[in-house]
């Protein structure tokens, strides 16, 4: 690795982590004016579909008084990995100070990582993982809970999920019991499940993931409905949960899929707290990738 | 030239005795007098095998020369102790034509330093849709056919083609993949599942070695399984035996020394097809190997430039390039010469049809290997164009040290 970035919650430590949940806490209670990036370039490089997460950098990087570059490329060429390596080895000769990536690819930003010295943030890549979204997930959590001993539950597509990758490795290292469930075509290979709905009588936080419609072209499910009878959060389902009990979504929410409508109005549905939250922690990680790069200790 | 190799042990028979072996010309005789030859090689505490031979390895040409050229790939193989390789015909253009294998063994005469036995594609163009000219190709001596990476995934056509092949008998070399399961990069395994790639399952070598071995039996075709890499293909290949199928089996060096959990995540030198597969997968293939349920180690020697592999995970291509210490790595397991003699040597010539057991008349292939040598693999050295191997640095023991096809000196280590 030439530089160092945040690439994924495997290379960080309870304490990298619970330092940037302190960082993040802090904008959210206002404490900007010393740690800003005034002066700094942050470019934005996005190659798949992704309004929430990048509106939510740019809004980060702009809090924190960075100018944001969007490298608005959709086209394929930019996407591969040869242009992929040119662009970013450009970037950072033009003097950006970080760059965020969303690619289709897993592994992508730490292979580009190998060719470029400013830090990369890695906003999403591929299956593997989703570090600002796990990150503001955990913020949500400890807002309302402790990790120690909590039980997290799961659900949905696992397989495809960066999102379940990412925050089941992060909620065990802070001492989270994570659980996962879904159907059988939707789970990696090597992957006990818990059964639903009967797991939601014990489960502190339930965290719901996305799911793509093309998954039933795919061959994977039979349909959108069949999915949400047997494992959408209907509010029976709801009920059946501890009355402190949490409910999480990365977003956007496909309504009666993963969630009945109804749900959404829950007070205990904290899917736009997440959103809120969304926007602190990532900068909280801009401002570690940048100005604190020798805190985020990355092994390559 | 007159070469006396002395004190050796030498291998012949299933057993290795030690006495000195008289080569003159290109064949092995039965004895000169010390002082006519023009060498005198000390193989003191060494092992003389008959020249190994590697039932599948890709020469990279014609088309794809700054990957690997019949003289690199030949000199990295002779390195290796082979004397006879088996090039694959996943080659630009694919030579299905008399005419172009006509040059292609011409070419081969005049570049390769060691025999080498072009495999015939099965398909045209290796395209998967009309039987190649498999009966015109055999005029040449060709006798093994295969389509390669691009298993038939028409039942039917494999069918008729085994059925075809077969009427001229040739060997169909058959890489068993389901396509429509091997849609990733890594075994789907516990690596694929922590870090979000997508992944191949055993299933999708095993279901086809299934199909094809069925249909193999169903058409009286001789078949040879490639670079099997799951527990469950070796269940089948034992199964397929015992049914009394014409079936034979290789692994690879890889396969038998590494298991998905040595893969370094993201790295694309363990980017081989097969994947890497389980520990139990890797015990279950060196069980097999050492029994002589899998005949043969062959390589899969699969060269690529640098700059091929250092894209990312999807992009890279498959393959690892490590011919030149294949004896080594095996050897490295089990310790046992008399393994490297029985699937280096006794196996592959079986499928060969042919006999080398070093004796008098015989033809002078012969390879000298210092089992008790320790090395580590060094990329200075490396004689291969494909530097894609994850073995640079790793310490092995065994070496070949000297390599003679048709009594002239291929291979000596310096």
């Amino acid at each position: 690795m030439k530089g160092k970035g945040i690439h994924a919650i495997k290379d960080l430590t309870v304490k990298d982590i619970e330092r940037l949940l302190d960082l993040a806490d802090e904008y959210k209670a206002g404490k900007v004016a010393r740690k800003n990036l005034k002066g700094r370039t942050v470019a934005l490089f996005f190659s798949e579909n992704s309004t929430r997460t990048k509106l939510s950098f740019t809004l980060a990087a702009e809090k924190l008084g960075a100018k944001v570059l969007d490298l608005n490329e959709n086209s394929s060429s930019i996407a591969k990995g040869e242009s992929l390596i040119d662009t970013a080895m450009t970037i950072s000769a033009m003097g950006a100070d970080c760059l965020v990536v969303r690619h289709r690819e897993s592994g992508i930003t730490r292979f580009l990582q190998k060719y470029v010295d400013i830090p990369i943030i890695n906003a999403g890549d591929g299956w593997s993982e989703h570090p600002s979204q796990c990150l503001l997930d955990l913020m949500t959590i400890r807002e309302y809970k402790t990790f120690p001993g909590l039980k997290v539950l799961i659900a949905g597509d696992i397989l495809h999920s960066r999102v379940a990758r990412s925050d089941s490795e992060a909620l065990k290292k802070m001492g989270a019991e994570v659980y996962l469930t879904g159907p059988k075509t939707l789970l990696p290979p090597k992957t006990p499940k818990v059964p639903w709905p009967e797991s939601l009588e014990k489960t502190d936080v339930l965290i719901l993931l996305r799911l793509q419609k093309e998954r039933q072209e795919q061959g994977l499910l039979a349909s959108l409905q069949e999915y949400h009878c047997f494992y959408g959060l209907t509010s029976d389902y709801l009920e059946m949960m501890p009355k402190e009990s949490l409910i999480l979504h990365p977003g956007p929410v496909n309504r009666g899929v993963e969630l009945a409508d109804n749900v959404l109005d829950n007070p205990r549905c904290k899917i736009n707290e997440q959103v809120t939250n969304g926007v602190f922690m990532r900068m909280a990680m801009l401002y570690t990738a940048i100005e604190r790069r020798k805190l985020v200790e990355i092994s390559a | 030239m007159k070469y006396l190799l002395k004190n050796g042990r030498v291998w012949s028979k299933g057993k290795g005795v030690k006495h000195d072996l008289y080569i003159e010309g290109d064949r092995i005789v039965a004895r000169f007098g010390e002082s006519e030859a023009d060498r005198v090689i000390d193989a003191q505490g060494l092992d003389i095998f008959p020249g190994f031979v590697d039932l599948h390895c890709h020469l990279r040409e014609p088309g794809f020369s700054a990957k690997e050229t019949v003289k690199t790939g030949t000199k990295a193989a002779a390195k290796g102790g082979f004397t006879t390789v088996l090039a694959m015909p996943n080659t630009k253009p694919v030579l299905d034509s008399v005419w172009e294998m006509e040059n292609f063994l011409r070419y081969l005469e005049d570049q390769a330093i060691i025999r080498v036995l072009p495999v015939a594609p099965l398909t045209k163009g290796r395209l998967g849709r009309e039987i190649a000219d498999l009966a015109s190709l055999s005029t040449l001596g060709i006798r093994f056919a295969s389509d390669d990476g691009n298993d038939l995934q028409s039942a039917s056509l494999m069918k008729n083609v085994l059925a075809y092949a077969s009427d001229h008998n040739y060997t169909v070399l058959s890489h068993a993949e389901e396509s429509s399961l091997a849609k990733g990069y890594f075994h789907a395994g516990c690596l694929t599942r922590d870090y979000g790639i997508p992944g191949i399952p055993s299933s999708s070598e095993s279901v086809a070695v299934s199909r094809n071995m069925l249909l193999a039996k169903e058409v009286g075709a001789k078949i040879h399984f490639c670079h099997l890499s799951a527990r469950e293909s070796v269940h089948l290949i034992k199964l397929g035996k015992e049914l009394g199928i014409n079936l034979t089996a290789e692994v690879t060096p890889h396969h038998l020394f590494y298991a998905d959990s040595d893969v370094r995540p993201f790295d694309t030198t363990y980017k081989v097809n097969p994947p890497l597969r389980e520990i139990e997968d890797r015990n279950s293939l060196r069980e097999a190997l050492k029994s002589g349920l899998i005949d043969v180690v062959a390589t899969d020697h699969a060269p690529h430039t640098q700059k091929e592999k250092e894209q990312s995970i999807s992009e890279a291509p498959f393959g690892i390039s490590s011919i030149e210490i294949a004896a080594s790595i095996v050897h490295t397991i089990y310790l046992d010469p008399k393994i490297i003699y029985a699937r280096f040597c006794e196996g592959p010539y079986r499928i060969l049809g042919e006999e080398n057991d070093l004796l008098e008349n015989q033809k002078a292939d012969v390879t000298v290997f210092d089992s008790q040598r320790k090395v580590v693999v060094n990329r200075e050295n490396w004689v291969s164009l494909g530097k894609n191997n994850p073995y640079f640095g790793q310490n092995l023991q065994g070496k070949v040290l000297l390599t003679i096809k048709g009594g002239q000196i291929v291979y000596e280590h310096s």
